[in-house]
């Protein structure tokens, strides 16, 4: 439609929007520009005509600074309605009291675009729907169909289509000229019936050719006001596409501001969405076992690092984690994570250094100071802070003396740090492993070496390469004794350490060695095995050490009497990795991996029940990078 | 109404019409005459006759009377049309009251000017007439006198217009009344007078007619500028042209038998009848007046008449006599030229609109301009106006490339017109 049909010119110097609806046919859209060039057109006719009250005897409508940048002036005015459909610069009324501004999106097409301004995704995100209709044929289908329609087939492929009855989305996989397929999911009935409304994720005014996925206004101003200061985010956050926003952090300025945004396939996330929406397992496996301020010790170095969150995988791959997580923060979903919509959860911005405490903070709450709010994702103490870390909401973060106030108060110390942010918000996936968002916390031990995290302190982790040795098919009711070991030319490593002392004590509790202890040592021989010690008497007395010490080249072991049957200095010691009467069909250990270790293993049992004695039964077998086995057999020897 | 009535309506308490009569119209000072005559001849309007002072010695003298110069007076004022056929030798009296100590006169000087005086012991007050008596031209005399008590001043009015050139300068008496004189005598005052305090021989003019004098004592004195202009002068002027009433076109048409003339020195241009078609408009066609006449155009109809001054017209004094409305519009020419500010090339095709704003005879909003540029830039049109008016004026180029911001025009137009030249910024 020509714009002069889609517009009207009211006598109170309304200039409003008549024409098509958004996705209907003849829709009209517009550049402020050509919309400039409508109303000087008018402005110099002899006397207006139909209902555009615009002639040469009206005060003028509308001022040029640029053709981006067009002013409406003397009480000429648009509404939110005329805005939508106008794009490719910035409209200013009222003596700048009202702003919109132009947004141009650099994306693929077809992506589904969020805007998050002044805390809140923007409701009504028009800008998407390019194509709307109804479903006038279906009954419970599995594709739309849209007699109406003449589309070309397969023009649609790769875009969203919506069902805006049931508020379900679908990624299309093929169309006809009249019908549409794809997996409908997240809404109530996730299939099509006649009379259910549609909304191709197709955005206003694409311009495919220039890399514009969308282009529209979008206001910033009003009555006087700017809107959070004219600050916004573009998101897209999409099941089976890459997650990505860009931030106009400092206010939208007049004309265009461009949105770069990344969307694509994303391979790392495949699973069908309804598996993750209503969780089977292994997704209803993972679980936020702390939020807020949590150490855990990532690097395996008895030493804490410290997490905004700590995340169990449960069963689920680290990919699945990775896609649950996802999930959690899709555009459309009402998750609330932290206490935080998950559509909003972007994940910390900014660290600040506090003083001056006040009161009790929650681990995770809302906060608030002149100029800004924000959502504190940790905080190092909740009664003592020195320390917080937050994601900001709105306006800009807190400076130097400046007082955020939660449930408690503080000040802040001088230091803010601004932090940078991943799509999604816990980081990326390789598929296998992940590389985690700064202060993105997950159990140690549901991590790999390939894993990656990033402490609070901005320091990345590699988790160690936890390796696991196992030995089956024991019997545990003729219990097999099982002893692993250090191989040495095909027996056990007797001499894999010798004492650095006697053990003469009543009640020793520390065996130090002359040799240095492996660093693939096991933490705890703990219900596995222990640290074999030669004695007077000949024998290899076993204690189940309960920590080593590297540096010292020392072992801890539970109190024992050596003030008889001695340990001489430089008597024999060796580790016994598993060594112990078997309790499980397959016995295990697991030590951090450190290089490749052939080890000695014997199974014996000589007892009377069951089955009778068998034989012993020995082997060799490597524990490297990716572990280790072996299986034991069985012999009678009756 | 008659003329004569119309004087009397004012409030005088005596009025000797002259029309072949000395006798006071109104009371009963009659006149005596002495070397007078009456001469058929009209000075103004319902007069046939004029009393004629033929000689330097001949007078008309009023009797005593409490009300003109019997007592002393707090106001006073005196009026009536005179004229004469030739310069006078000087000084000659008009008409005057008192003698060396105390007068109420006008007095008649080098090249017919007149002089009001009034002269007391305590104050001695003089007014001087802008221009000269033109022979064979009658005109309305006019003197007006109020004490300290009242308005304390001094005035004089020929054809009803205020003069205003006096010794002193402002024309204040500073004293309550003017006391008892002399009896009235038109023309050769019989005993000593003075000019200025000093004893001047002052005889009467020769050939001065006199018609419809009047006097007024006590508040009826106090006469204000309108009154004067509109009832004692306008409504008795003689006006050299009349349009008579009818149709508004047979008027138009009457009027333009005079396309191209110039109006002399004469008190009244146009005495213009009543319409009968209402409200009416009559287009004068290059129609001038002389600076010397005193009235341009006199509407005695109860309607409303807009004269137009077109091709160079120039009316512009006109009074309605009939309870009537008299608008005198110039038909200016406004001039537009549009230019772009870069290079100031001619813009052809800019619309030029233009309304009038507060301020002005128009009403506001009224479309004066709506047109576009010539091949030269250019844009006119015409406006009746009456006054200067403001404007809201524009000019805009918005329908085709090259594309130009609204320039906004000044104005005023003024009663010659508007040539401006608005230079638009190209967008």
């Amino acid at each position: 439609m020509a714009i002069a049909s889609d517009f009207e010119i009211q006598t109170d110097k309304d200039i409003r929007y008549v024409g098509a609806a958004h996705g209907a046919s003849g829709a009209g859209y517009y550049t402020v520009l050509e919309f400039h060039r409508w109303l000087q057109d008018l402005a110099d006719d002899a006397s207006f005509t139909g209902d555009d009250e615009m002639d040469i005897t009206k005060v003028t409508p509308s001022d040029k600074s640029f053709d981006t940048i067009i002013n409406l002036i003397n009480g000429y005015n648009i509404d939110q309605t005329a805005s939508e459909h106008l794009y490719g610069g910035s409209i200013i009324q009222e003596g700048g009291d009202d702003i919109w501004d132009g947004l141009q999106v650099i994306a693929n097409q077809g992506m589904d675009l969020q805007i998050v301004q002044n805390g809140a995704v923007v409701a009504d995100d028009f800008w998407n729907y390019n194509v709307k209709g109804t479903d006038d044929t279906s009954s419970g289908a599995a594709f739309l169909t849209d007699s109406t329609a003449s589309w070309v087939t397969n023009e649609w492929v790769g875009y969203f289509i919506k069902n805006t009855t049931d508020l379900s989305f679908a990624l299309i996989t093929a169309n006809t000229g009249t019908t549409i397929t794809g997996t409908l999911y997240g809404g109530t009935n996730n299939d099509w019936d006649s009379g259910d409304g549609y909304s191709i994720v197709q955005g206003l005014n694409n311009d495919p050719a220039s890399g514009y996925s969308h282009q529209f206004l979008l206001k910033v101003r009003t009555a006087g006001s700017d809107i959070d200061g004219r600050r916004l985010i573009g998101q897209t956050r999409v099941w089976g596409k890459t997650f990505s926003e860009f931030r106009i952090g400092v206010g939208t300025g007049r004309g265009n501001n461009v949105l770069a945004l990344n969307y694509a396939d994303d391979p790392n996330n495949l699973t069908a969405f309804s598996a993750v929406d209503t969780p089977s397992s292994p997704f209803d496996s993972i679980s936020l076992t702390t939020a807020g301020y949590n150490g855990i010790d990532v690097d395996d170095d008895a030493v804490d690092e410290y997490f905004y969150s700590e995340w169990s995988r449960g069963t689920a791959s680290i990919n699945q984690f990775y896609e649950f997580q996802k999930h959690a923060t899709l555009a459309r979903n009402s998750t609330t994570i932290y206490g935080l919509a998950g559509n909003l959860l972007r994940g910390i911005t900014h660290e600040i250094e506090v003083d001056n405490p006040s009161g009790t903070f929650a681990a995770q709450e809302s906060v608030s100071w002149t100029g800004g709010t924000g959502y504190m994702l940790a905080i190092n103490s909740t009664t003592a802070p020195t320390k917080m870390w937050i994601q900001l909401l709105t306006g800009v973060a807190p400076t130097d003396g400046q007082t955020i106030t939660g449930t408690g108060t503080c000040d802040v110390d001088t230091n803010v740090t601004s932090r940078v942010l991943s799509a999604p918000y816990l980081g990326s996936s390789t598929g296998s492993a992940i590389s985690g968002a700064y202060g993105f916390g997950v159990e140690a031990l549901d991590l790999t070496a390939a894993d990656k995290l990033v402490d609070l302190d901005n320091v990345t982790f590699a988790p160690p390469n936890f390796v696991q040795f196992g030995v089956s098919i024991l019997s545990t009711t003729d219990p097999d004794y099982i002893l692993v070991t250090n191989n040495d030319g095909g027996d056990i490593d007797f001499d894999q350490f010798t004492l650095d002392g006697a053990l003469t004590g009543g009640a020793v509790t520390s065996v130090v060695v002359n040799e240095a202890i492996p660093l693939d040592t096991p933490s705890s021989a703990t219900g596995k095995g222990g640290l074999r010690i030669l004695r007077a008497s000949g024998k290899y007395s076993l204690h189940a050490y309960t920590a080593w010490d590297g540096p010292s080249k020392t072992f801890t072991i539970p109190s024992h009497d050596f003030s008889t049957d001695n340990a001489a200095n430089g008597a024999n010691a060796f580790l016994g990795y598993l060594d112990k009467a078997a309790t499980a069909t397959t016995e295990t250990f697991t030590s951090v991996y450190s290089g490749d270790r052939t080890l000695f293993i014997r199974r014996r049992y000589g007892g009377t029940g069951g089955g009778g004695p068998t034989k012993t039964f020995e082997t060799t077998s490597v524990l490297g990078s990716s572990g280790g086995s072996a299986t034991v057999q069985r012999q009678s020897d009756a | 109404m008659a003329y004569g009535d119309d004087i009397d309506a004012l409030g005088c308490q005596h009025r000797w019409s002259f029309e072949n009569t000395v006798n006071d119209q109104v009371g009963t000072a009659h006149g005596t005459a002495s070397g007078t005559d009456f001469e058929s001849i009209v000075l103004c309007e319902d007069n046939t006759y004029a009393l004629r002072v033929n000689a330097i010695a001949d007078r008309l003298t009023i009797p005593n009377t409490t009300d003109i110069n019997n007592s002393a007076q707090d106001r006073k004022a005196v009026c009536g049309w005179f004229r004469v056929t030739a310069i006078q030798d000087p000084p000659r009296r008009i008409y005057g009251e008192g003698d060396t100590t105390q007068s109420f006169q006008f007095v008649l000087g080098w090249g017919n000017q007149v002089l009001f005086e009034v002269d007391e012991a305590n104050f001695t007050l003089q007014i001087f007439s802008d221009s000269f008596l033109t022979d064979d031209r009658s005109y309305h005399l006019c003197l007006i006198f109020e004490g300290s008590s009242y308005g304390n001043e001094l005035r004089a009015y020929v054809d009803g217009i205020e003069q205003l050139n006096a010794e002193p300068t402002d024309r204040q008496p500073d004293d309550t009344t003017l006391a008892a004189r002399t009896p009235v005598e038109f023309g050769d005052p019989v005993g000593t007078v003075a000019v200025g305090g000093t004893a001047v021989i002052l005889t009467g003019s020769v050939n001065g007619l006199y018609a419809q004098w009047a006097t007024f004592n006590g508040a009826a004195a106090v006469l204000t500028d309108t009154e004067v202009r509109e009832e004692l002068f306008a409504k008795g002027a003689i006006a050299l042209n009349t349009i008579s009433g009818g149709t508004e076109s047979a008027m138009q048409t009457a009027l333009d038998a005079y396309a191209d003339d110039v109006i002399g020195d004469v008190p009244l241009g146009f005495a213009i009848e009543d319409s009968t078609s209402g409200d009416f408009t009559l287009v004068s066609d290059n129609i001038t007046f002389d600076e010397r006449c005193s009235l341009h155009l006199r509407y005695e109809g109860n309607d409303t008449l807009t004269w137009v001054n077109t091709n160079g017209g120039d009316a512009v004094t006109a009074i309605a006599t009939g309870g009537g409305t008299v608008v005198v519009q110039n038909r200016v020419t406004v001039t537009i030229t549009v230019l772009d500010n870069a290079d100031s090339s001619v813009i052809v095709g800019a619309r030029v609109y233009i309304e009038a704003d507060t301020g002005g005879p128009l009403s506001v909003g009224t479309e004066i301009m709506n047109t576009t540029t010539n091949g030269s830039g250019i844009a006119t049109t015409t406006v009746d106006l009456s006054a200067t008016q403001p404007i809201i004026g524009r000019a805009r180029k918005g329908s085709s490339s090259p594309y130009y911001k609204t320039g906004q025009l000044a104005g005023p137009i003024t009663l010659t017109g508007l040539s401006e030249t608005i230079r638009l910024v190209e967008e």
